[in-house]
């Protein structure tokens, strides 16, 4: 290679030269470079950057000519026999085998031959068979052949049933057979060395778990892609009601143990609420509540726990498409209503609320000691000022001045009520002015009927404001400009008459 | 941390927290332009002790004070000074069980006494001039230990009308909602009326809406 072309290989620039033929590569060497330009990149860039980097290289080393034996070897196509084949077999075979001065005449066996590696099976002889090996369904042939079929196939089940030719047998069968055998004769055999225990237990075999599993594994592979979405979907509702469970099961003994506070106190009014909600759903909820809170206390936990377990159990089990939604509120509603009660009931008795502080209610404090005014959200940034001038016109202050927990309650609702009627109230002021917009622009129309307006209306709001705001100057700027100033307009921007517009009807 | 904690339950104890102030006679200390002797406290709402259950109080004093961090660590929990001028101070409970969070009050301290509008008065009232708010400290999911205490002691209740000694009764608490619900009330009627309107215009709009485009056309 002429150091031109390895110039060329690496593209880098050519040595000018005053040789024609240096010329004539160079030339080449040059345009190549042109065309070659890569697209992507701008001609400056590439100019700057030079192009695609050099390809590393390792610099030619100087290879030394090999040393070649002067001599060529004697190779010699030889016969013989693999031992790792068995006894019987009486394969020839033959192969090139190097000519060495040592290895004449040698056969030292197929070199693969120790790679054959056997399982040494358990041999059992006929005394030990009659003894302990005896099976109703196998006989001693079928045994011997079986175990034979083991000894020539190391153990590989499947082959060995694929092989199995004296009955239809199942794998399991075989290896059931092979296992109980083997732990048999492990048994009775006089202890060895090694962990005999061990042993026994690495020969048991249950074919009915064996079986079971097998079915299990081939309706795992066999399932169709909805199937599996539906399981991982079924798992994620088991997991979250999992995580909820507990929570539920808390706040339904806190309920139940309220509840039989409260039944103590006013055992009528309890009855009394229960029986207006009458949806199915809570019917269950409360029929489930009725019984337990009939129930002696002992046995109240563990209503709650099923049917906490019962509601895990049905979702588990069944399919979730029929399920799902009116299960989730099925949970869900049964402790809504109770909480509903909770809640109707103490508002209604808040002297005996005092005398007993200490209740089992369901605060959405978190833990810890919190003061109650402090507890009380506040309004929208934008909206304080007003809420609480509204509240002055009330006649109250920015927080109550009493906030235990009933007036804290309405004070928050009042809060929200105010905050929703000013909404409401500037949500009408704006549609009041539309509508006033509107209306002045339809009365402009009927006035005038020009194309004007109509036009303005075409163009949308945008253009529906800027003809108000036209028409609302020209009527300030009196009546008789009206008639002037949108006569003017129909000249410059018409394109469609009033004649057009009737024609189109 | 290991506390446990009785799970579902929720201890309510009212407090009152506010100032007395009085004037000063001028003739006692004629060099300080301190005017008014106050004294800032929190205590139970029938004038109860809080500490079996506060382990001790900061009263954060306006920056002019010496030691404006004033710590109170037993009962009775107050703190007595003289000055000219209001300020807002804070008041920081810390209770016995240490795993419990302090909480902080915070009070407008009040010297002067004032008309319904806002305006001082400027007649001479030497009656004391107090100032005092009603709370509820709640303590959900109490500790152990602070369970004990604080069932152990009574938890003072609302008397049901007010009386000399307390300001906050059961009847004031019921006028307040009253009050409120009297509120709620008119604003739900405001609310009918607005929405009513609302209809209103809405339909008013489409009808309008309706005859531009057929104008249009």
């Amino acid at each position: 290679m002429t150091s031109n072309d390895v110039r060329d290989i690496l593209e880098l620039h050519h040595k000018p030269s005053s040789s024609t033929d240096s010329l004539v590569p160079s030339k080449k060497a040059n345009k190549s470079e042109k065309e070659r330009k890569p697209e992507g990149i701008p001609r400056e860039l590439f100019q700057l950057i030079g192009g695609p980097p050099p390809i590393a290289f390792v610099k030619p080393a100087f290879k030394a000519k090999p040393n070649l034996r002067k001599k060529a070897v004697h190779w010699e196509w030889q016969s013989f026999n693999n031992q790792g084949r068995g006894q019987d077999d009486q394969l020839t075979l033959q192969h090139w085998v190097k000519c060495t001065p040592t290895s004449e005449s040698e056969d030292s066996g197929y070199w693969f031959a120790e790679y054959n590696k056997k399982i040494d099976i358990l041999k059992y002889d006929d005394e030990e068979y009659e003894k302990y090996l005896t099976d109703k369904d196998w006989t001693k042939e079928e045994t011997d052949y079986l175990f034979s079929l083991c000894d020539k196939y190391d153990l590989r089940f499947i082959v060995i049933h694929d092989r199995y030719e004296y009955k239809d047998r199942s794998m399991e069968d075989l290896k059931d057979r092979y296992y109980s055998v083997c732990k048999k004769l492990l048994q009775v055999r006089p202890p060895e060395g090694s962990d005999k225990g061990a042993l026994i237990a690495m020969n048991t075999y249950d074919k009915a778990k064996e079986e079971k599993r097998k079915k299990h594994m081939c309706a795992l592979y066999l399932r169709s892609p909805e199937e599996i979405k539906e399981e991982e979907a079924l798992l994620e509702e088991y997991e979250r009601i999992e995580q909820n469970e507990k929570k539920f099961a808390r706040e339904r003994e806190n309920l139940l143990k309220l509840l039989s506070f409260q039944e103590l106190a006013q055992p009528k009014r309890k009855k009394s609420l229960l029986s207006g909600p009458t949806t199915p759903t809570m019917e269950v909820g409360s029929s489930n509540f009725h019984t337990s809170a009939e129930m002696p206390k002992k046995n109240r936990r563990t209503s709650a726990s099923s049917v906490g377990s019962a509601v895990i159990e049905a979702t588990f089990l069944r399919s979730y498409k029929i399920w799902e939604i009116p299960l989730r509120s099925w949970v869900v509603t049964p402790i809504t209503t109770m909480l509903h009660v909770i809640h109707i009931l103490p508002a209604q008795s808040p002297a005996e609320v005092h005398n007993t502080p200490i209740t089992a209610r369901k605060e959405k404090f978190p833990q810890g000691v919190v003061v109650r005014s402090s507890k009380i959200p506040l309004p929208k940034q934008t909206m304080i000022i007003k809420v609480q001038k509204t509240l002055q016109e009330f006649g109250l202050g920015p927080r109550p001045s009493i906030p235990t927990e009933t007036v804290c309650a309405r004070w928050v609702d009042l809060q929200k009520a105010i905050q929703t009627l000013l909404d409401v109230k500037k949500a009408v002021e704006k549609a009041d002015h539309e509508l006033k917009a509107k209306k002045a622009l339809l009365q402009k129309i009927k006035q005038n009927g020009l194309g004007n307006a109509s036009k303005s209306t075409n163009a949308g709001d945008a253009g529906g404001k800027q003809s108000d705001a036209a028409t609302s100057v020209t009527g300030d700027g009196g009546g008789s400009d009206e008639s002037n100033v949108p006569a003017k307009r129909e000249r410059i921007t018409l394109t469609t008459t009033p004649r057009d517009a009737k024609r189109a009807r | 941390m290991s506390t446990k904690r009785t799970k579902g339950v929720t201890i309510v104890y009212p407090i009152v927290y506010g100032n007395v102030a009085t004037l000063l006679p001028q003739k006692k200390v004629p060099d300080s332009d301190h005017t008014h002797k106050w004294t800032v406290s929190v205590k139970g709402i029938n004038g109860q002790e809080i500490g079996h259950f506060v382990k001790k109080v900061t009263f954060k004093l306006h920056e002019t004070y010496s030691n404006p961090q004033r710590i109170v660590e037993h009962p009775p929990f107050e703190i007595t000074e003289t000055g000219w001028g209001e300020f807002e101070l804070s008041i920081k409970l810390q209770f016995i069980e240490g795993s419990e969070k302090p909480v902080t009050l915070y009070h407008n301290l009040r010297l002067h006494s004032y008309e319904d509008d806002g305006s001082i008065s400027t007649s001479s009232k030497n009656k004391p001039v107090q100032s005092f708010q009603y709370d509820e400290l709640v303590f959900t999911d109490p500790p152990e230990t602070l369970y004990q205490i604080l069932t152990m002691h009574p938890i003072p209740t609302l008397p049901s009308k007010p009386s000399p000694n307390s300001l906050y009764s059961l009847q004031a608490e019921q006028d307040e909602l009253r009050k409120i619900e009297e509120a709620y009330r008119k604003v739900q009627e405001q609310m009918t009326i607005y929405k009513n309107k609302n209809d209103k215009i809405t339909k008013e709009l489409e009808e309008v809406k309706a005859e531009l485009e057929r104008t249009k056309k």
